[in-house]
C-alpha cells in the first residue's frame, strides 16, 4: 500500500528530474549538458526534500528505509557532481541519474508513515555524521562499481586510454569511499560504546560493515600488484559493492537480525 | 645460512668456548645436544623469517582479510551461542558442518582469535618496516585497535543490573564471551534507583488487523487511521467514523477510542463497534479477522536518577541513554526499562580499560589514512 502523503511535492519533482536527466544523458551527445543541468536541479529538489523533512520532523530523516533511500539518491548525485569537478568522465552522469532514480522509485514503494520517532539510542550527536559518512562513502563506492561493470561488460571500454581512465576513476572512488566508510565505522564504534555500552557487539550489521571494509582493504592491498590490475581489480570492486548492498539492504533478511541492534523500522 | 643462523652459531661457539675454558672439560655430552638445539633454532628462525616475510607481503595480507571476511560473514549468518539441538532443528543438514567448524560461536573460537593474532603480528611487522610515517601510523592504528579489543576481552568487565525504585543493588550479572552466563560480581559500592523518568513521543493510533490461521491470530497489516479512513479487507469494510483522545494529555496511557462501522460487502446492514485502547483483538463477524486499536507512544528518552554510596561518600547522578556516568572506576549506562506494576530500570555496568586504547587506535588509523590520502593527492 502506498502512503501518498508520506511524500512531499519535492519527492516527485526530484524523481521526475532524475528520470529526465537520465534520458538526456542517454540521448545524443549534445544533450549531455542538459542532463547535467537536470541532475543539478534534481539534486537541489532532493536537498529541499531532505531539509524539509528534517524541519518538519524536528530530527534527521535517516531513520527508515524510505528516508535512507532518499538520502542515498542525494549522496550519489552529490558524489557525481563532486567527481565531475575532478575527472572528465561526463558519461557517468547517466549512471548517477539512473542509480538515484532507482533508489527514489524503491523509496516510493517503501514509504513509511510511521517515521518521525527516533528511539533514544539514535538521539545522539554521532547519528548525523555516522550516516552521512557512510552514505556519501556508499555513493563513491557505487561509482567504483559502475566503472568496474563498464570495464568488465563493455569491451569498447577496455581500450587503452579509456580503460586506464576508467580504472583510475574506479581506484579514486574506492580510495575516497574507503576513507569515508572508515570514518563512519570509527564514529559508529565510539557511538555504540555510549549508546549500548559495547563498542562492538558482533551485530549482523556491524559484521557486514566489517566484511565490506575488509573486502575494500583487500583491494587496496592488491591494487598495485601486477596480476591484480585490470579485470581482477574490477572484479574485486564489484565484490566490494555487492558487500555494500548486502550491508545496506540484505542484512535485514538474515536469520540473525531478530533482536539485532541495527534494523530499519 | 642466513643472518639468524650465523648469529645463533656464533653465540653457541662463544658459549662453548667460555664453558670449556672455565671447566677445563673439552667436548662434554651436551655438545651434540646443543648442536641439535641449535639446528632446531636455526630451522625455526628460518621458518619464522619466511612466515613473517610472507605475512608482510600485501598479497598475503589481502588473503588474510578475505578469509576474515568469510569468517565474519558466516558469523553474521549463523545464530550464535545456541545448543546443538537448535542448529539441527533450524539448519538441517548444515548443522554438522556448522558445529564442526565452530560457526556457532565464531567470534569467540580459537580459529578466529588465531586469525586476529596473525593479523596483529603482520601489522606489527609492517610498523617495524622502513616505510613512510603515515603508512606506519595507519597500520599501528589497526594494531592498537586489536590490542584494545584484547584488553577488553581479557581484563574488561561488562555486566547488567536491574534496579527497582528506592532499592539498592551492588551486584551485576557478568557477560562472558558475548553471553550473560549467570556469574554474579559484587561492586565495591551500592547503587540505588531514586527516580525513573520516561519522556514519550505524542501518542499515535494504529489499527492492527489480524487474520486467524493455524489456531492463532497472525498480523495482516498495520494501519494508521488518520491516514486511511476506509480499510478494505477480504470480506468487510471498516470505516473509522470518529476518533478522539483524552484531553488530559497523551503521555502515559491515553484513552483512545474509535467507532467503527462495519458492514459486509453484500450490504447486510451496518453495525457499530466501540474498541478501547489496548484491548484484545476483536473477532469480526466473518470469523476471520480481528482488529485491535492500540496507542503507540514510544519513548523519546528515559533516564534513571542513581545514588552511589560507598564507605566515604555519596553521589547522585542522572544516567540517560547515550550519556553514561562514571563512578568508582565503573561506567553506568541506561540500557532498558520495564513499566507496568513492577517497574525497573536496566543498567549496564562496565569497567573496560580497552576502550580508550581502541579510541587511540582509531585516531592513529584515521590520521594515517588522511595523511596518506592527502599525500597521494600532492
Amino acid at each position: 500500500m502506498i502512503h501518498w502523503h508520506a511524500h512531499s511535492l519535492f519527492f516527485f519533482i526530484s524523481l521526475g528530474l532524475y528520470a529526465l536527466s537520465g534520458l538526456a544523458f542517454l540521448a545524443v551527445r549534445r544533450t549531455r549538458r542538459w542532463g547535467e543541468a537536470l541532475l543539478v536541479l534534481a539534486w537541489l529538489a532532493n536537498t529541499i526534500l531532505i531539509v524539509g523533512a528534517w524541519v518538519r520532523l524536528g530530527q534527521p530523516p535517516f531513520q527508515t528505509l524510505y528516508q535512507s533511500l532518499v538520502f542515498f539518491s542525494w549522496a550519489v548525485a552529490l558524489v557525481y557532481l563532486f567527481l565531475r569537478l575532478v575527472a572528465p568522465l561526463s558519461r557517468m552522469g547517466g549512471v548517477a541519474a539512473a542509480c538515484a532514480l532507482a533508489a527514489m522509485v524503491f523509496a516510493f514503494f517503501k514509504a513509511d508513515p510511521g517515521a518521525g520517532m527516533l528511539p533514544p539510542a539514535l538521539r545522539s550527536p554521532w547519528f548525523v555524521p555516522h550516516v552521512m559518512a557512510y552514505f556519501i562513502g556508499y555513493g563513491a563506492l557505487f561509482f567504483s562499481f559502475a566503472c568496474a561493470l563498464m570495464f568488465l561488460v563493455m569491451p569498447g571500454m577496455r581500450e587503452k586510454t579509456l580503460g586506464a581512465d576508467l580504472l583510475r576513476f574506479m581506484d579514486g572512488a574506492i580510495r575516497g569511499g574507503f576513507l569515508l566508510i572508515s570514518i563512519g565505522l570509527a564514529i559508529g564504534i565510539v557511538w555504540a560504546e555510549a549508546a549500548w555500552a559495547a563498542y562492538w557487539s558482533w551485530d549482523p550489521k556491524e559484521n557486514w560493515a566489517l566484511v565490506t571494509w575488509l573486502v575494500y582493504l583487500a583491494y587496496l592491498h592488491l591494487r598495485n600488484r601486477p596480476h591484480w590490475r585490470g579485470k581482477a581489480a574490477a572484479w574485486l570492486a564489484v565484490a566490494g559493492f555487492l558487500a555494500v548492498l548486502f550491508t545496506y539492504l540484505g542484512v535485514n533478511y538474515l536469520p540473525t537480525i531478530t533482536g539485532a541492534l541495527h534494523a530499519y523500522q | 645460512m642466513g643472518r639468524p643462523a650465523l648469529i645463533v652459531i656464533l653465540a653457541f661457539l662463544t658459549l662453548w668456548a667460555v664453558q670449556g675454558l672455565r671447566s677445563g672439560i673439552s667436548a662434554p655430552w651436551w655438545i651434540p645436544a646443543a648442536l641439535l638445539v641449535c639446528a632446531a633454532a636455526i630451522a625455526a628462525a628460518r621458518a619464522m623469517g619466511f612466515v613473517l616475510r610472507d605475512l608482510l607481503r600485501p598479497g598475503y595480507g589481502a588473503a588474510l582479510f578475505v578469509f576474515l571476511a568469510i569468517w565474519v560473514a558466516a558469523g553474521a549468518w549463523v545464530v550464535q551461542g545456541k545448543d546443538a539441538a537448535y542448529y539441527h532443528v533450524h539448519y538441517g543438514i548444515l548443522a554438522r558442518p556448522i558445529l564442526a567448524l565452530t560457526l556457532d560461536r565464531v567470534f569467540y573460537c580459537g580459529w578466529f582469535r588465531g586469525l586476529l593474532l596473525l593479523m596483529g603480528f603482520s601489522l606489527v611487522g609492517v610498523v617495524l618496516q622502513r616505510r613512510s610515517w603515515s603508512f606506519r601510523l595507519l597500520h599501528l592504528g589497526v594494531a592498537v585497535v586489536l590490542l584494545g579489543g584484547l584488553v577488553s576481552q581479557f581484563i574488561g568487565v561488562r555486566g547488567y543490573m536491574e534496579l527497582r525504585p528506592h532499592r539498592a543493588g551492588d551486584r551485576i550479572l557478568v557477560q562472558e564471551n558475548g553471553h550473560f552466563g549467570g556469574r554474579m560480581q559484587a561492586l565495591p559500592f551500592s547503587v540505588t534507583l531514586n527516580e525513573f523518568r520516561i519522556d514519550r513521543y505524542p501518542a499515535r493510533v494504529q489499527l492492527k488487523v489480524f487474520r486467524r490461521g493455524g489456531g492463532r491470530f497472525r498480523l495482516q497489516r498495520i494501519v494508521d487511521p488518520r491516514r486511511e479512513s476506509r480499510l478494505k479487507l477480504d470480506q468487510v469494510f471498516l470505516e473509522v467514523a470518529a476518533m478522539g483522545q483524552d484531553a488530559a494529555g497523551q503521555k502515559e496511557s491515553p484513552r483512545i477510542w474509535a467507532d467503527m462501522r462495519l458492514r459486509k460487502q453484500a450490504g447486510n446492514g451496518a453495525r457499530t463497534f466501540r474498541v478501547e485502547a489496548d484491548t484484545r483483538p476483536v473477532l469480526l463477524p466473518d470469523g476471520n479477522h480481528a482488529v485491535e486499536l492500540k496507542s503507540v507512544s514510544p519513548p523519546r528518552e528515559y533516564a534513571s536518577l542513581l545514588t552511589f554510596r560507598d564507605k566515604t561518600r555519596t553521589r547522585e547522578e542522572w544516567v540517560r541513554v547515550n550519556h553514561p556516568v562514571r563512578y568508582g572506576g565503573y561506567r553506568f549506562f541506561q540500557s532498558g526499562y520495564r513499566g507496568g506494576n513492577d517497574p525497573l530500570s536496566g543498567i549496564t555496568v562496565k569497567k573496560d580499560p580497552g576502550f580508550p586504547v581502541v579510541v587511540a587506535g582509531l585516531l592513529f588509523f584515521l590520521a594515517g589514512l588522511f595523511s596518506m590520502s592527502l599525500g597521494r593527492r600532492k
